[in-house]
């Protein structure tokens, strides 16, 4: 894989997404769209009656048809929010790439040799039973921190940054 | 003769949310035509040419749902 801004000798290490469990809101909200229409008309049919003779035919499709598409680009776009909120590991960096809804994106990195602290956090029901937490890593560079949010095996990416740190620091000294 | 009236009336604000909501759809879904690009550009991976038509897809079909709302209401 490649990432933007990837220098021609640096190797991605490793890849994280969140845990797809954290998509769990947005899985239901999709999936009580997708039944409401037909849950509606189940319940009108129980009343004897029908959506057509509270409006005209054509309201009735087109108000179907835009049900039908609001639904599919609220999954698109929280779909795509998870896939592209990423956050890599090189034999250099650490990179967090971030997406909030449709107009907001933001690029962060810290190189290896800055990073002076890191810690991994597991909070709550979800991810003690899931494992997914936070890695917060901090640098030296202005007191800037760096999140990986709700990444999988948390104790494991921690590990991991650690001995490439240690491994970098090693190499110089 | 007033209950026609203001049945004509639900219909015109109905059909006055329909066209408002179908211009403002396809602006949304060409937004995420564009944000589609600057993603597949953050990183390489298999399914960015799948995004990438679903995308447009999802936009060509909202610009046929504003035609309809235009067209049949």
């Amino acid at each position: 894989m490649h990432f933007d801004g990837q220098d021609n000798e640096e190797k991605v290490l490793l890849f994280l997404r969140q845990h797809f469990i954290v998509n769990i809101k947005w899985v239901f909200i999709t999936a009580l769209l997708l039944f409401a229409v037909p849950l509606f008309d189940f319940l009108m049919g129980l009343g004897g009656t029908s959506i057509n003779q509270i409006m005209p035919p054509e309201y009735s499709f087109i108000l179907r048809f835009f049900l039908g598409l609001f639904t599919f680009g609220y999954f698109f776009e929280n779909f795509l929010s998870w896939y592209f909120n990423s956050y890599l590991v090189t034999n250099k960096r650490v990179v967090d790439i971030d997406f909030y809804g449709i107009i907001h994106r933001r690029f962060s990195e810290a190189p290896l040799r800055n990073i002076e602290d890191i810690t991994n956090s597991i909070s709550g029901f979800g991810p003690v039973i899931f494992h997914y937490g936070d890695v917060s890593i901090q640098t030296a560079a202005e007191a800037r921190e760096i999140t990986f949010e709700n990444v999988p095996n948390p104790d494991k990416v921690q590990d991991i940054v650690s001995d490439l740190i240690s491994e970098l620091k090693g190499e110089s000294e | 003769m007033v209950q026609l009236w203001e049945q004509d009336l639900l219909l015109l604000v109905a059909k006055l949310f329909f066209m408002a909501a179908s211009i403002i759809y396809a602006i949304f879904s060409f937004m995420i035509v564009r944000q589609v690009s600057l993603m597949n550009k953050s990183f390489t991976a298999s399914l960015h040419g799948l995004f990438t038509f679903i995308a447009w897809a999802h936009f060509f079909v909202a610009l046929a749902a504003g035609v309809l709302v235009f067209t049949l209401l």
